[in-house]
């Protein structure tokens, strides 16, 4: 086994806290559900904080943060499934000095098999590439915003991003990382959802059925964050490797997205209700899934 | 040893690299499933010493007890290399694990300095007798008992799945001494002498047809109040602390190396068959075994944190390997068809010792997720 620490820095940790605490301040208590259609937050409540900078390298002026640190931000991020391209904007600011001229969120393109998709891309600028030298961004030709992804917002574009190749594995390595965040915390609210809602005239939760269900979830969840965090961690080396990055990432939302069925389950009549949310985190994390999958199907170089 | 052992992971590995190349028997490498049973057993009883001797014996127990004072992370490198370089695996396993941290906790002056010396060197062989026909996942329902008799107790009773009874020269044994006293309050834990009159061990076949435990049975066995560990009553205290030794990230490495080489066989099976992808799913999950022993080492210090880490692992390996046999024995070539069926059975029981599923996902539950008892 090579030593490598599978634990963030410094500046992933706190990072990571002040992200929960921000987002804690604004949509903590508050069901995903009621946010997940809105705009809960403002862009000036990111980029005040310079949450949107958080990845920019230390030689465009940045605090030197990591693949790594920036998976655990994307983690505590993800818990929220808060509907801003945040994850976008930061890996837009790591790698294109252009995207670090605009004030405003920046996305991306990414080809799919279901067509060129921007997440967000009717609220930001997209770019015409990504670490692949000078560039700028594309003209808009926005197209409808698929109504499947509640809280990515991925609008049809005809041109996608040219992504340079380590561009592309990381952005993709951070949205992976977001949808562990947002397993995890189904979960947690699927165990709270156990704790108190009672049948029988005792929590369900007490029930061995859905115990062990709830903590095969955990085996779940731990898994797809190993993976995420391996693929993220200091000296991984594609090639190198006995797992390259692209089976990683698919293995860990595929099994994220398992952890999201489950909490369903876990929920019974209310888990397919529209108003109890756990749809929103299986949308969001399948979205992210095939946005990952284009990424690294077609990415350039 | 080398002071680089102490302050450097990477140097360490190099070191235990290095002293397993040399240290592992020629004959063990070549020929470990043709030798007899005789000349096995003093293969494994040297391997106790010559871990002793090189300096890897007890690495993770404090070096003023006699250990290498080294943490977790070099006790699982280790472990890992030596599956690696087909190391045997010696009788000492129960004494280092479970009986050497338990006797620094709760043991007296007097025990660890009759007993740990013995433990690292190899000489000393151990058992541990708590699991009996009668009580398996409900240890503290355990009716073994050990009778008050003038200074000690008499044991007479039955355990059942202990390794190494067959060699060993100590019990560390729970048993009830207290038949009155309330769940929990009842038993002692004892450091029971195995050459005495009235202990029987007995082989159980397993379905495989190997035999890795034995059923012990105990007749009128003496056990002096010197060889009590922690008060007469608190056997289910000093049992916890053995429970929390046992399951772990030791336990994870050294079965993703076996696992890894059933894997590879596998993937070699799979090649240009309906069930490549299958197989390649496995891949992805087997590897990442390895990489949450490494979260659960870094995890160490905070314990809801290891315990999350250490169950999760568990129910995750047996499992999977289940699941790679079930294939194995579905696809394997004629050659390796006796292969597949042996691991297909022996792994059977991989979901049920060292806390059975069942029990691993019911401590996930409570301890971990909080959900109510």
């Amino acid at each position: 086994m090579t030593v490598r620490r599978m634990r963030a820095g410094e500046i992933g940790v706190l990072a990571a806290e002040g992200v929960r605490d921000l987002l804690g301040g604004v949509l903590g208590g508050t069901p995903v559900a009621d946010y997940a259609e809105t705009d809960p937050l403002g862009w000036s409540v990111l980029s005040d904080g310079g949450w949107d900078e958080l990845g920019v390298p230390e030689e465009a002026g940045g605090a030197g943060a990591t693949l790594r640190d920036l998976a655990e931000v994307a983690v505590a991020w993800g818990r929220f499934c808060a509907p801003a391209p945040l994850i976008e904007t930061i890996a837009a600011k790591r790698w294109s000095a252009a995207a670090r001229d605009q004030a405003g969120p920046v996305t991306v393109a990414v080809p799919t098999a279901a067509g060129v998709m921007a997440p967000y891309g009717a609220t930001c600028r997209v770019l015409s590439g990504l670490g692949t030298g000078p560039d700028g961004f594309l003209s808009e030709v926005a197209g409808p915003t698929d109504p499947f992804a509640l809280t990515l917002r991925t609008v049809s574009v005809d041109t996608a991003t040219a992504f340079a190749g380590e561009a592309a594995r990381e952005l993709a390595v951070l949205w992976t990382a977001e949808g562990v965040g947002a397993a995890r915390r189904c979960l947690t609210d699927a165990v709270d959802y156990a704790k108190g809602r009672k049948q029988f005239g005792v929590p369900i939760g007490s029930f061995q059925a859905i115990k062990h269900r709830a903590a095969h979830a955990l085996e779940l969840v731990e898994r797809a964050e190993t993976a995420v965090l391996w693929a993220a961690a200091d000296g991984y080396a594609e090639g190198a490797e006995s797992i390259d990055t692209r089976r990683l990432l698919l293995h860990s939302l595929s099994t994220s997205q398992e952890v999201v069925e489950s909490c369903i389950q876990i929920h019974g009549g209310m888990g397919f209700t529209w108003e109890m949310g756990v749809h929103v985190y299986l949308r969001h994390i399948v979205t992210l899934r095939e946005l990952v999958e284009g990424l690294l199907s077609h990415r350039a170089r | 040893m080398t002071l680089s052992r102490r302050t450097d992971l990477a140097l360490f590995r190099q070191d235990a690299e290095q002293w397993l190349r040399e240290a592992v028997p020629e004959r063990w490498k070549a020929e470990r499933g043709a030798l007899s049973e005789e000349e096995t057993t003093q293969i494994k009883r040297d391997w106790d010493r010559q871990l002793f001797e090189g300096g890897f014996a007890g690495l993770s127990l404090p070096a003023e007890h006699g250990g290498q004072g080294l943490g977790l992370a070099e006790e699982v490198a280790f472990h890992e290399l030596a599956a690696r370089a087909h190391a045997p695996e010696g009788f000492g396993r129960i004494g280092k694990i479970l009986t050497a941290p338990t006797l620094i906790v709760h043991g007296t002056e007097d025990q660890r300095s009759r007993f740990l010396p013995g433990i690292l060197s190899g000489e000393h062989i151990w058992c541990q007798g708590f699991s009996e026909p009668g009580a398996g996942s409900d240890l503290a329902s355990v009716s073994t008992t050990a009778r008050r008799d003038g200074n000690g107790y008499r044991v007479t009773g039955q355990k059942v799945w202990t390794s190494f009874a067959n060699v060993a020269d100590r019990c560390l044994l729970i048993a009830r001494t207290n038949p009155d006293a309330p769940r929990y309050r009842n038993l002692s834990m004892l450091l029971l002498d195995m050459h005495q009159p009235g202990v029987v061990v007995r082989p159980i076949k397993q379905i495989s047809g190997t035999s890795h435990f034995a059923e012990v049975f105990f007749e009128d066995v003496w056990v002096g109040d010197e060889d009590r560990l922690g008060a007469d009553g608190e056997g289910w205290k000093v049992a916890m602390t053995v429970l929390q030794n046992e399951r772990g990230a030791v336990e994870g490495i050294t079965r993703y190396v076996e696992m890894r080489g059933d894997m590879d066989l596998l993937l070699r099976h799979c090649v240009g068959t309906a069930y490549e992808r299958e197989a390649a799913d496995m891949d992805v999950r087997l590897e990442l075994v390895r990489w949450q022993v490494a979260k659960a080492v870094e995890l160490e210090p905070d314990p809801v944190a290891f315990v999350r880490a250490s169950s999760v692992l568990k129910v995750t390996w047996s499992e999977l390997w289940q699941e790679m046999t079930q294939l194995g024995l579905r696809i394997a070539p004629p050659e390796h068809r006796a292969h597949w069926r042996h691991q297909y059975l022996e792994t059977r029981a991989s979901s049920i010792y060292s806390g059975s599923s069942e029990i691993q996902r019911n401590i996930i539950a409570e301890r971990v997720l909080g959900l109510p008892k």
